[in-house]
Order: structure tokens, then sequence, then C-alpha cells
């Protein structure tokens, strides 16, 4: 019985939860003016960037925190969060010289940040820019990517070297008043990545950030900003994890990307932050706000994400599809396991002519875990032959856990097509029987049927992730198969 | 010592008796028929044999190759040599048939104490069964049985038997739905995988696949029980008299 | 914030000021909650998620700001139109029944064995109207089936003319095994804006099956309507429900069924057809609190000039409903860019061994369908009418009782 099965529990510890002793300098616990004029002085940034931080902060302390989605936590305690955290910088002679206990956390971490490391093994070809905390502590393989024009640098770079890109982009598809956290985000925002594809540039490596909570009672609020110039292209991956402790930790990030005409950019994201121990105690809140804009003709945006980690997921990576014949794409894995939490799905705002968006969703609850898709796909008025496919599937795997489906559909264009499928169900018993009578035992037969479950959204990710992404699927099913 | 000894088997399902008692030896080497109408117990053998849940033993016992395995996981069954070729094979979407294949292949060889197998050589096997069967080769590397046809899903589990080469092929009613030129391609399949070290049990409905795999024994099983055994010919007579004829002799 | 809250209190207090009854049929504590709930919620504003796309509140401040309630008088009911009839108005319930086995009573009438029925479905406690309608309705019709009949039963609520602002609210039980078609229509001379809020609970005991038709039309484009129905169904109790909601200022549905017992089955078919500035919502709600059981919903929704259509179906299923299976399809067409539909299909599951989907389309019609037609010489406006009905009839050729079923086909006009 897949009941059954599922009951034991292995005691399969998070592997990322240790902690590294890095010291660090924080700012005082809590939030008013006076800490984000810190952390503004802290950067040395312009006064327009200042304002933005405390339009967005006057704005958020106006509002009530959101309650719609279909998660049980206690709200965050936004005193007794620090909102800057950095790694104190240790006699370095060169600017571009990293702590080497930071390198060697990363490198614990599968992240190497020693370019030559990368190019003298069998690593592909990626550029990492490293986020601990606050603060981007390296980027990696800048200058090849600056002889293509291409900018990739923390986001505290890009406001000292391009204040005119940060400044036209920053907000432009996430705006301040967006929501409770992207305010909140837009107030105390400490460091990231930024990205600047030029014209006519296809990106030659995979640009990737990795996010790492390291200090305690931190909270995380980077802020991504992708933009892809016409004719560009380029692929981003994203990785987090955050040690284990007991308290909940908060993330707050807001990515925002702009695809110019005929731009593509695709947005991978493997998210494993620490989901809690099995009694559901501590855990990241993963409350994130990620939304692409196709601006112009032809351009592409594609959202790719596996969830496995954090106690509570509450995102909604979304494409307003702009310019005419534009594309958006979402493909999601999210699997909760334990007393995890996800509400997660997309928003597609069909506003061109032509547009074409494309949803896939598998949800995958184990446990004592609650896992909902809430989606949007909104077609307006003179969107003319707009089209739509939705897919969401769910996979209970537990009769403890529960899954979801809050789909909202709105047409306002004849022309449209929308469709939405979606199901849900158990492994069944005749697929168990049937691995089994070949040999195969039930954890593994439960490991191998939810992968291919999953395939379809698996191989829309870059090789190298899909792998990590697979093995962690497995790993995190452990436990809830037995 | 047969290869397979049945002896007084009684099941329930679900509080219904299916089987009343069912006595069977198979040897190695032998190949073995159990006809029967709808309804006869004859699926309930072969699920009972690769220990399918629901299915509760009241009575007698089954050894195989000396072991007790009534106490044994579907897994460990399979592992200790018992092969079920399912009457409806199931799909499992997004599972890749061969990657499905190696993983079963080596589960079996780990649990024998065997390294897993090269992938160089794993290779060459399927490669050299699939032309066997005339299977082709998209198919072998589609999901598992995912929108095969009926004829598609019957080859591609005796091309996992060929693959994973058990002691005892159990194949139920493994010639529904198949035409006659796949029929004759899966005969063939399960012959050239017969030898003197191993055993096939024939779960069919009709005559017609006894003329391509040719049983050293017939039994007729009737409500739960094996009411009459013997050669080819046994076959011959049931199909030309039907089962109201055997029933008289009870 | 709070003065908008405050301009909100006051419009309803006003409102309720008008309403001068208090009902005495309702248990206590039933109606205490509705009370509440009318408190604390007051009336549900376009951030209140069920109504987000229904401007309710400012329909109800445009139109009903001053309450009309006047009596009924007797001409005013007629139309025994089926064998057996039930009229319902403002504050009567008439009927002529040509079977026996069926018993009427109303709110002075009614036995104690009933009382325990009111409220107990929670209608009351999920919706401000059902709420309003519980708290302020002074018309009961209760409506007992005892045996199975051979003739539909129509239930015809009579509007009236002199009234602006009309509720009722009808409990109908069904007998242990009893089969029976109810055929439930809303009609009348309006002449004014009018609001009409009607709430049914209706109680299906062990195996009982229940045919239940539900048409809606109004062209006087003056009337306001919401209904909150609650269907509870006992073991192996089947329910087949039509809703068909045609042109009509205002038709807001909120139809819940209960499963409470094992091997229940409810099978809801709907059609909208929204023209002129119709709003239409239906809002289904299956909750699957015992397992084993079938559910299956078949909407098709049309939505044409400047009108808005929406379609909520919710789909839970317990902990306890093992081996549920839940299947839910909504087919929508926009005709008209003026036009607009919201389609929200949503699922809540908490059994593991259950089989449930939902499958939502929306488009326009098939132009190449619409292209094959006109190139054998049909007219387009003849064509989209063909393809228009190709596209609903499944769902009226489904209603068995072929006097109603071509009744409410001459009913509709595309």
């Amino acid at each position: 019985m897949a009941n059954e099965i599922i009951k034991e529990q292995i005691n399969k510890e998070y592997e990322w939860g240790w902690s590294f002793d890095i010291e660090a300098e924080t700012a005082p616990k809590g939030l008013n003016e006076e800490i984000i004029r810190f952390i503004s002085y802290k950067k040395n940034e312009p006064d327009w960037l200042l304002d933005f931080r405390l339009k967005a902060f006057r704005y958020w302390k106006e509002m009530s925190h959101p309650n719609w989605a279909h998660l049980k936590f206690e709200i965050p305690h936004f005193q007794d969060i620090i909102y800057y955290a950095a790694p104190k910088k240790k006699n370095i002679s060169s600017l571009d010289e990293v702590d080497p206990e930071i390198l060697k956390m990363f490198e614990r971490l599968g992240i190497p940040l020693e370019e030559q490391k990368i190019l003298a093994g069998v690593t592909p070809n990626i550029a990492i820019d490293a986020v601990l905390d606050s603060v981007s502590v390296k980027t990696t393989f800048r200058e090849v990517l600056a002889e293509k024009g291409i900018i990739f640098c923390s986001f505290s770079e890009a406001v000292q070297n391009h204040p005119d890109l940060v400044k036209k982009y920053l907000g432009s598809v996430v705006p301040y008043t967006d929501n409770f956290y992207a305010a909140l985000n837009s107030a105390v925002f400490s460091d990231g990545s930024f990205c600047y594809i030029p014209k006519g540039v296809r990106c030659p490596m995979e640009l990737s950030t990795y996010f790492r909570i390291n200090t305690a009672g931190t909270g995380q609020f980077e802020r991504t900003l992708i933009i892809a110039d016409e004719e560009s292209y380029v692929s981003y991956l994203e990785g987090c994890t955050a040690p284990r402790r007991d308290e909940n930790q908060l993330h707050a990030a807001v990515v925002e990307i702009v695809a110019h005409r005929n731009a593509e950019v695709k947005y991978s994201t493997v998210q494993n932050w620490y989901p809690g121990d099995k009694e559901g105690k501590g855990g990241v809140f993963n409350f994130v706000t990620k939304r692409g804009i196709c601006l112009e003709d032809n351009s592409k945006i594609s959202w790719t994400q596996v969830e496995t980690g954090s106690a509570i997921t509450w995102k909604y990576p979304s494409v307003i599809l702009k310019g005419n014949n534009s594309v958006g794409e979402f493909y999601s894995i999210a699997l909760t396991n334990n007393y995890q939490q996800a509400d997660t799905g997309t928003k597609m705002i069909h506003i061109g002519k032509n547009t074409r968006s494309t949803i896939v969703s598998k949800g995958i609850a184990a446990g004592f875990s609650e896992n909902n898709y809430r989606g949007l796909v909104q077609i307006r008025k003179g969107a003319s032959n707009a089209r739509n496919y939705t897919q969401c599937d769910s996979l209970l795997l537990s009769d403890k856990c529960g899954a979801h489906t809050f789909p909202y559909i709105e047409v306002k264009d004849t022309t449209a097509i929308v469709e939405h499928e979606a199901t849900t169900g158990k492994i069944s018993e005749e697929q168990l029987f049937y691995c089994q009578q070949r040999g195969i035992d039930k954890e593994k037969a439960v490991s191998i049927i939810v992968n291919g479950y999953c395939k379809d959204i698996l191989n829309k990710l870059p090789m190298e992730f899909a792998v990590e992404a697979q093995k962690l699927l497995e790993i995190s099913l452990e436990g809830s198969v037995g | 010592m047969s290869l397979l000894s049945i002896k007084n088997l009684h099941v329930t399902v679900d509080g219904n008796d299916i089987l009343k008692g069912i006595n069977l030896d198979i040897n190695s080497g032998e190949i073995h028929a159990i006809m029967g109408p709808n309804g006869s117990g004859k699926s309930t053998l072969s699920y009972v044999l690769a220990g399918k849940e629901g299915y509760e033993v009241t009575e007698g016992e089954i050894i195989f190759n000396g072991k007790n395995i009534l106490e044994l996981s579907p897994e460990d069954r399979a592992r200790e040599g018992i092969f079920l070729a399912f009457q409806y094979p199931v799909e499992i979407p997004g599972v890749n048939n061969i990657q499905f294949l190696r993983t079963a292949l080596n589960s079996i060889r780990q649990y024998k104490g065997l390294e897993p197998i090269e992938a160089s050589d794993f290779l060459k096997l399927v490669k050299e069964k699939q032309k066997d069967l005339d299977l082709p080769a998209n198919l072998i590397n589609r999901s598992l049985n995912d929108g095969f046809s009926g004829g598609e899903k019957k080859k591609n589990e005796i091309f996992q038997l060929s693959v994973l080469n058990p002691l005892l092929a159990v194949l139920d009613e493994t010639d529904s739905g198949l035409d006659i030129d796949a029929l004759k391609i899966v005969a063939q399949g399960v012959n050239r995988y017969h030898n003197k070290d191993n055993a096939v049990l024939v779960i069919t409905h009709y005559q017609r696949l006894l003329e391509y795999i040719v049983p050293d024994y017939v039994h007729i099983l009737y409500k739960g029980k094996i009411i009459k055994s013997g050669d080819k010919t046994l076959a011959l007579e049931l199909e030309k008299s039907g089962y109201e004829a055997f029933k008289v002799e009870i | 914030m709070e003065i908008t809250a405050l301009k909100d209190n006051t419009f309803l207090n006003n409102w309720l000021a008008q309403i001068p009854t208090k009902v005495h049929y309702v248990p206590d504590n039933v109606l205490v909650q509705a009370l509440q709930y009318i408190e604390e919620k007051g009336i549900p504003t376009i951030k209140n998620e069920q109504y987000k796309n229904v401007p309710i509140e400012s329909i109800l401040k445009r139109n009903f700001r001053n309450l009309i309630l006047k009596s009924e008088t007797a001409e005013d009911i007629q139309n025994f139109r089926y064998p057996n009839t039930i009229i319902i108005s403002n504050n009567k319930t008439s009927y002529q029944l040509k079977e026996e086995g069926i018993q009427i009573y109303e709110e002075n009438t009614i036995k104690d064995i009933y009382k325990k029925y009111i409220g107990s479905t929670s209608l009351h406690t999920k919706d401000f109207f059902a709420a309003l309608n519980t708290a302020y309705c002074s018309h009961l019709s209760i409506i007992h089936i005892q045996k199975t009949l051979q003739y539909p039963i129509y239930i015809h609520h009579q509007l009236s003319s002199h009234s602006n602002f009309q509720q009722s609210r009808i409990l109908v039980i069904v007998d242990k095994s009893v089969e029976c078609t109810i055929f439930s229509e809303i009609s009348g001379n309006v002449h004014q804006p009018t609001f009409l809020n009607i709430l049914g609970e209706v109680f299906m005991d062990e195996n009982a099956l229940i045919n239940w038709i539900s048409k809606q039309k109004d062209t006087s484009q003056l009337l306001y309507t919401i209904t909150n129905y609650a269907f509870s169904l006992a073991g192996s109790a089947k329910l087949k429900h039509h809703q068909i909601s045609l042109n009509g200022a205002m038709w807001r549905n909120n139809l819940n069924i209960h499963i409470n017992d094992k091997a229940a089955n409810a099978e809801l078919k709907g059609l909208s057809i929204g023209k002129n500035q119709n709003i239409i919502s239906q809002n289904t709600a299956i909750l699957h609190h015992s397992g084993y059981a079938h559910s299956n919903q078949l909407y098709k929704n049309i939505a044409d000039d400047k009108s808005t259509v929406l379609f909520n179906g919710f789909i839970l299923v317990n902990k306890n409903a093992q081996k549920t299976n839940a299947y839910q399809s909504s087919k929508n067409l926009l005709l008209n860019d003026n036009a607009t539909i919201f389609a929200k299909p949503q699922l809540e599951i908490y059994a593991d061994d259950v089989k449930c989907s939902h499958g939502s389309s929306t488009g326009a019609l098939n132009e190449d369908a619409m292209f094959y037609l006109r190139a054998r010489g049909i007219d387009k406006t003849t064509a989209q009418k063909l393809l228009l009905h190709a596209f609903f009839n499944d769902i009226l050729e489904s209603i068995e009782n072929t006097h109603i079923r071509e009744y409410i086909q001459n009913q509709i006009h595309i």
C-alpha cells in the first residue's frame, strides 16, 4: 500500500543544514527609517535609491499582512529580524579577494568560486554570483563576459557602476506598491545579482546566482534584475540553501526580468532552503515576488522551478506578455514533505496580440504537508489570438497531506483560447506492484514513479541542474516512503 | 526437487474463496499450461505467485527453488526468479523503458550479490533481445508502456522477460489482444528464452497460444480447483468440447 | 478605510431597518449566527474573494437604497401549469397537487420535527445573503415528499410587481428511496428594479433520487437574484441537477452539495447564456465528507454583448472521503469582446486514494466549423446559431423529462 509505504520515516537529515563561523557585520535588529538609511549608507548609495527605499518603507508601514494564501503560519515579527548582515572583510589586499572561509563554505555547498578550478575541472561553464546573507561575495567569470558586453555583477556594484540602467529598470516590473513583501524588499534589499545582456548577444554560459543564509536571525532580501536587450538570450540559474536553525528565517526576494524585442530569458530555480525538521519546527519562509515582462514583440520569458525546500513557499513567478507574439512559460515541480506548505503558481497576463503562454505544474505532497497551485491567466481586451494551455497535476503520497488547485481564468477577448486541465491522484497500487514484480523495492519504485511524473519539467532544466534536481527530489522523498 | 511446488493452496480475495486447494509441481525444463473459463481463478494464481496484496493465503504453501516464498515481498520473489508477464501491463508515464529495465536488472543482481551490469554490456544485451523480438528502437526508449498498443505492451513484457532471464516465467493471458503475427513473435520470444534450467507457466483462455508454445502438461482450472491434468492433447480436447464437458466429470 | 466601513454600516443598517420582520421559525442559535455574520461581514465588497467580480454592493446601493415591501394580492397567484404545482410568492405558498405523498407546510404551520433542519446546512455562515435570508425572511415553505412521484413538482417563484425586495426560503425533504423530479422557475411581471433572495435546503434520505431542474430567465433586465441552495445527500442518494440561467440582469447561484454518506452520487449540469449587461455567476461547491461517492459537473457558459459570466467550481475531498471520484468540466464561449468570462475551478483534496480532475476551456466558436458551414451556403448568423446549439445541446438533452426539456428549449433565443 502506498499509504503504508509512506508512513515509515527514514532519518534523513537536511544535507545543507550546517553553518560556518563567518564573522559578520550586522545591523541592529528591527526596522525603521534609520536602519534603511544605515543600509543605504553602508552601500554608498545615491540619493534616488535611498528615496526609493524610504518611499517603499513608508508604503509598507501602511499595509496589512496579506492572508489570502492557503497557508498557516505565524506572521514574522518584523522588528526581530536583522536586516543587514555582511561578512567582515579581513585584511584583504585586493578587492577581488574573498575570505578563504567563505570560499570553503561555498565549496562545501558544491559551488566553486575559484575560476581556475572550474576551468581545470569538468565543471561546465557557469558564471556564479554568490550571495551570502545580505551581500554578494564573489562573481565569477565577469571578465570573460565583459568582453561580450555582458554585465554580470552584484546588485550593489551595478548601483555604483551602472546607475542609469538600475534606475531605469528597478521597480519597473515589480513596483514597491505591488505587495506586502515586495514593498518590504524594496525598503531593505541588501544585494543580489544584476545582469544585462546587450543587443544581439547570446550569453555564452549559464549565469547563476547562489543564495546562502548563514547568520542566525537574519532575513534575506535580495534583489535580482535581469535585462535582455533586443535579440539577446540568457539562461539564468538560481540555487539556495540555509543552515538548520530552530527559528524561522525570512527570505523575501524580488526578481525582475525585462525582455526586449526578440530577446529570450530562461530562468531556472532549484530551491532547497531549509524546510524545518520533521515536527515542522524551523525552516525558511520563502516569500518571493518574481515577475518578468515581455516588453516588446517576439520576446520570451520562461520560468522553471523545482521547489523542494522551505517551511513555507509563497511565490508566483509571472510573465506580463505585453509585446505582440511574446511567449511566457512556467514549469514547476513543488514537492512538500513533513509539515512543509507551498502556495505557488504563476500569473500570465496577456496584453499583446498573438501572445502565448504555457503552464505545467506538478505538485507532490507527502507527510503532513500542504501543496497548493494558484494561478491566474488573464486575457485582456485586445489581446487577440492569445493562447494559454495550463496543466496542473497533483500527487498525494499520504492521507495526512493536502493538494489543492486554485486557478483563476479571466478572458476578455473573443479570439482567445484558454485551456485548463487538472488532476489529483495517488501513485497507483498497480504501478507499484509492477515495479516490485520486476525486482525493484517500494522506496525506489516510488522515487522512479515520481521522477517519471516530473520528467517533462526536469527536461526543461539545464542538464547539470536537472541531475541535481532529480537527486534533490529523491532525497526530499526519503522519509516519506518506507 | 521441483522448481515450483504448490501444495493445497487456498486463497481468498475480499473474503471470497477463489482458490480451493491447488496442487501443482513444475520442474525446470518444463512448460505447463493452465486453462480455465472466466472466474476460475487463473489470474488469482498468477498474482498469488507474484505476491500481490489483497490475496490472502489461508491454507497451503508455495515452495519455489527450495524456499517458502509466502512471506517474501513481491520484489524479493522477483529477485528469486519469478517473473510475471502481466495481462494488463501497467503504464508509468515519464519513466524510461530502458532505464526501468536496467534498474530492475541491477536490483536483481544486487540481491544475488552481483555487481551492477556494465552500461556497454547492458546495451549489447538490450540490442540483441530487441532484435529478437522485432521491437522498434523508439518503442524501447519511450515511457514505460505509456501509449503502447496492446500488442506492443505484450511484446514489451516478453522483452523484459528475455533481458531479466528469470527461473520461472508466468504468462498471464499473454495472448489476449494479440493478432496472429504478434502472437507468433511473442511465442518465439518465449521459446527462445526457455531452456532446461527454467520453466514456463502459461495461463490462457484459448488453445491458440499453445500451438506455438507447446506445453508438456495442461491443467484445467475450474472454480478454484485443478479438475484435470494431462498432456497437450487435453487442450485440443477442451477446445473441441468446451469446459461444460469437463464439469460433468467432477 | 474606516470611513468606508462606516458608510457601509450606515447603508446596511438603514437597509435592515426597512425590513420589519424577524423570523420565529429559525432556531435561536442559527438566528444568532446569521445576525452575527451580517454584522461582522457586512455586504460583500469586490474585495471579498467570493464576490470579486460581482459588484453586488454597488448594485444594491444604486437600485435598492429604499426597499418597497408589499403583500401579494390574491389575483396575482395563478399559473398552476403542472399537475403538481407549488407557487411561492413573497409571503404565501399556494399549491395544487394531483398526487399524494407531498406535504406542504408554512412558517405558521411548521411542525417541530422540521425545525432541526432549518440552518443545519450552515449556508448562513457561508454567504451574506444566506445569512440575510435566515435572519430576515419571514416566509418559509416546507415541501416533504414521502412517495415516489409520477409527475414533476413545479415550484414557481412568483414575483410581485409591487415589491422591490423579496425573499423566500424553502425546505425540501425527500424520504428514503423516494424518487422525484422538481422543476423550479422564477418569473413574474417586474416593472422596477427588484432584488430576489432565495435560500433553499434540500435533504435527501438514503437512496433518494431527485431530478432538479432550475430555470431562470427575466427579459425585463430589472431582476437581480441571489440563490443559496444546499443539498444534503445521505448514503446512496442520487442528485441530478440542472441549472439553466438565461437572460436576466443578475443571476448569482450558490449551489452547495454535501456528500454526507457513502456512495452518494451528484451530477451537476449548467448552462448560462449571458446577454446585454447580464451578470451570471454560477458557484458550485461539492463537499465530499464521505467516500465511495461520485460527483460530476459539466457547466457550459456563453457570454455575449456586454455580459459577465462567471463559473466558480469548488471541490473539497475530506480525509474520510477515500475512493471519491470527482470530476468537473467547464466550457466557456466568449462571443463578444465587450463580454467577460471568469472561470475558477478549484480542487482541495485531503484524501489520497481519490480520483479528481477538472478541466476548463475558454474560447470562441470554432472558425473552421463556421467556415465549413458557410461554405455549404449557410449564412453566418444561422451558422453561429447552429454551432451554439451544438455547444450546449448536450446539457439540455440530459434533462430527462420531455415536457420540461422542450419548454426550456423554447425559452432559449440566441
